[in-house]
């Protein structure tokens, strides 16, 4: 393996070969083990010592959907360990520079990016690209001040909310791709990193090329030809919003109901006939899920003068600043996803936040005098649009604190009752039953949203469900997708990439592995993880979650707290997990 | 009839780089985005991606700016590279000002589409088509 170490603080950089890392694989498994060694559990997620870990698979550009890298780091949101991916032409164009994994220390004197060209990794001065006020802006700059390699760069920048340190910052991948929960860009804010751009030029060849470009074809034409992927090329993951609307587990109005009445409006179909301008790739996926709509926002109507912009948009984003906004239709979803995005914040986080600060507004937790005069109201983008601009700005002590993340709201302006906060950290979109908040709390990967609680809550419905069952599983599948995440492919690819496909892929490139050693890597993987976990601290907890959680009806009917507390026993006894 | 690559939908490409990638493998046996006759370079957010491959010329500039007959005249269009004879001038390259001839970083010598067509079917939107050219 050939990884990156750069220590910003010295200024330094060193690129180590280290063969023992092989048996690591790459991606996941490989992050986890540079993660663990050199970030200590105990550190402020804030300071120096944080440590920030990229790393990419054996399958990095050679198979179709092999285009997610993983990013390791300690979460300034949860103070947890961060564990997010991402697409675009990242994966690809660190594999062509010639590297497998990049880890990242210490602090920059002044705002610097770090320019990758094959051999040649320079910091740089960024000063310029400091407060901008789009992250769009930075990556245009970015180009014309690194014009090599157009067609396989990538270009990673946070947005202004990075560089304010706001807690839950994204890291922008290639404008339509993020690292996108737990703040990332916060971290790199703290850093003093504002960017990271990699181009390179090698060219690969396997030991055995008939063999490789057998079973890529094989993949490929899988892919292409069947409907298992069919969905997120049609319509996207926006697909999701109207079946999950009809089964009552879309999260509407900060969870106070799992049905939307607006949802036909903000649908995945409504955007695809009326709002759809392009669909755009990571490198290397034949699929194409990343859906582009477009903006036209009039402004001095008699004039006829439009602002025009182009807004990525996924069922997530719709569910956080849509249906839990209670936003009404299409447009005003998409002002309030560009104007999250252009300042580089998740958006699913601020959705939760935002969300929480409308019944604390409606309750009069909080009124004028914090909110500067806006008025918190379900449906009311513009508000929502002013709310945003003064959290970006960090206008007074309200919005600071709404910048810090919901928790912080909650012990300084109360409302936990209605604070939808799971493990840390707001929810991905599906309000299906039980498993859908087990998947949260014991699921590996925070920043991910995709557990496999709510299929399973999907997959049972109008059955008991059986609290063993439902950890076993969820353990099990959670142990296997460290194996797709070490390979690294497109989880929306696991059914391809199943484990006999996994085998096949990796020994055509001349890695030879076996069943067994590919099954233990994901469980050593697992454990390793949560060893750092638990070392920094964290607690399995049920008393969290917020009583709403379980006042509204779900698919699964209400939902118990002591079913909830089962599970969450169960999977401490599996795993020795610490409970609170 | 002769056969030779044409693109057909430049407006759907989702900029998979799946063509690109397909020319390295199948024909050059590699991993590369490089080592490809065909290149798939992003407009920024706001136009469509341009697909850059030979267009087939009858009539090819590039073969009249190569200086030592390295180029002939395939048939159906487009040029067929003697590396025997190619000094790795680069004049090929400058004269196909669409930008459909790249320079091997190695050993300088051009990487030209033979219109072969193996990219075509690795193209999941259809947007690449062999098309029948009058002899
Ligand atoms: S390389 Fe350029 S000039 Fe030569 S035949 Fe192709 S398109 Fe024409
Ligand atoms: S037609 Fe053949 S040579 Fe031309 S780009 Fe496609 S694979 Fe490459
Ligand atoms: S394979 Fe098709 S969609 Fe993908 S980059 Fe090439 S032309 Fe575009």
């Amino acid at each position: 393996m050939r990884i990156i170490d750069i220590d910003l603080t010295k200024r330094r950089v060193k690129v180590v070969e280290d063969s023992k890392l092989n048996q690591f694989l790459g991606g996941v498994s490989l992050a986890t083990e540079l993660f663990t060694k050199s970030c200590d559990p105990k550190v402020d997620p804030l300071s120096p010592e944080n440590v920030i870990v990229f790393a990419i698979g054996p399958l990095t550009a050679a198979y179709p959907t092999a285009a997610k890298t993983v990013a390791m780091f300690k979460s300034p949101l949860n103070n947890e360990l961060g564990e997010s991916y991402a697409g675009g032409r990242l994966a690809s164009a660190i594999r062509f520079s010639g590297y497998d994994g990049m880890i990242i220390r210490g602090k920059a004197s002044h705002p610097v990016y770090i320019a990758i060209h094959d051999d040649s990794i320079t910091i740089k001065n960024a000063e310029l690209l400091w407060n901008l006020r789009s992250v769009f802006s930075v990556g245009r700059i970015l180009r014309d001040a690194e014009p090599q390699g157009p067609g396989r760069r990538s270009f990673i920048r946070t947005g202004r909310a990075g560089d304010r340190l706001i807690k839950y910052s994204y890291v922008n991948v290639d404008n339509y791709r993020h690292f996108g929960r737990l703040g990332l860009g916060t971290v790199f804010g703290s850093k003093n990193l504002k960017a990271i751009v990699v181009e390179g030029t090698q060219d690969i060849t396997f030991p055995d090329m008939k063999a490789y470009k057998k079973v890529y074809k094989t993949i490929f034409n899988h892919i292409k030809d069947s409907d298992d992927m069919d969905k997120y090329h049609i319509l996207g993951t926006s697909a999701g919003i109207q079946p999950m609307n009809v089964i009552g587990g879309l999260p509407t109005r900060n969870f106070s109901s799992g049905r939307f009445e607006f949802a036909d409006n903000i649908s995945g179909e409504y955007f695809a006939e009326n709002l759809l301008l392009r669909k755009i790739a990571c490198s290397q996926c034949p699929v194409g899920c990343i859906h582009v709509a477009y903006l036209r926002i009039p402004y001095k109507k008699e004039e006829y003068d439009v602002e025009t912009t182009f807004v990525p948009y996924d069922y997530e984003l719709l569910y956080a600043v849509g249906s839990n906004l209670g936003i009404e239709n299409a447009s005003d979803v998409l002002r309030l996803i560009e104007i999250t995005d252009r300042n580089g914040m998740d958006i699913i986080t601020l959705g939760g936040i935002l969300g929480w600060a409308t019944d604390a507004f409606q309750q009069e937790l909080i009124t004028h005098k914090e909110t500067m005069g806006v008025v918190f109201e379900y449906g009311s983008t513009m508000n929502y649009l002013t709310a945003i601009e003064l959290i970006v700005r960090r206008a007074n002590e309200f919005y600071e604190t709404l910048g810090e993340g919901l928790d912080a709201c909650v012990k300084k302006y109360g409302g936990k009752d209605f604070a939808i906060i799971i493990g840390g950290q707001t929810p991905a979109g599906y309000f299906t039953g039980p498993g859908s908040i087990i998947g949260h709390l014991i699921g590996q990967r925070h920043s991910h949203l995709c557990n496999a609680g709510y299929s399973y809550d999907q997959k049972h419905l109008g059955k008991e469900l059986d609290y063993k069952d439902l950890v076993d599983s969820l353990v099990k599948e959670e142990q296997w997708r460290q194996v797709l995440n070490s390979l690294v492919v497109c989880l929306f690819a696991r059914k391809v990439y199943n484990v006999s496909r996994s085998l096949e892929s990796l020994n055509a490139i001349g890695l030879k592995i076996s069943k067994k050693d590919l099954i233990n890597l994901g469980q050593e993987t697992y454990r390793k993880k949560n060893e750092w976990k638990i070392a920094a601290g964290q607690k399995m907890s049920v008393k969290h979650l917020a009583d709403r959680l379980f006042s509204v009806e779900s698919p699964h009917g209400y939902i118990e707290r002591e079913f909830i507390q089962q599970a969450i026993d169960y999977y401490s006894e599996l795993t020795s997990f610490p409970l609170e | 009839m002769p056969k030779k690559i044409t693109v057909r939908h430049i407006e759907r490409c989702v900029g998979c780089l799946c063509c690109v990638m397909a020319c390295a493998r199948e024909r050059f046996n590699t991993l590369s985005v490089d080592q490809s006759a065909i290149s798939v370079i992003a407009a920024g957010q706001t136009a469509y991606y341009s697909i850059v491959v030979c267009r087939g010329c009858k009539d090819p500039v590039c073969l009249r700016a190569c200086p030592s007959g390295a180029l002939r005249k395939r048939k159906g269009g487009g040029v067929i590279l003697d590396k025997s004879k190619c000094d790795a001038c680069g004049l090929c390259k400058d004269a196909c000002i669409i930008g459909a001839i790249k320079l091997d970083s190695q050993n300088g010598m051009p990487i030209i589409c033979i219109h072969c067509g193996l990219c075509v079917p690795f193209c999941p939107h259809g947007i690449l088509e062999m098309e029948e050219v009058e002899s």
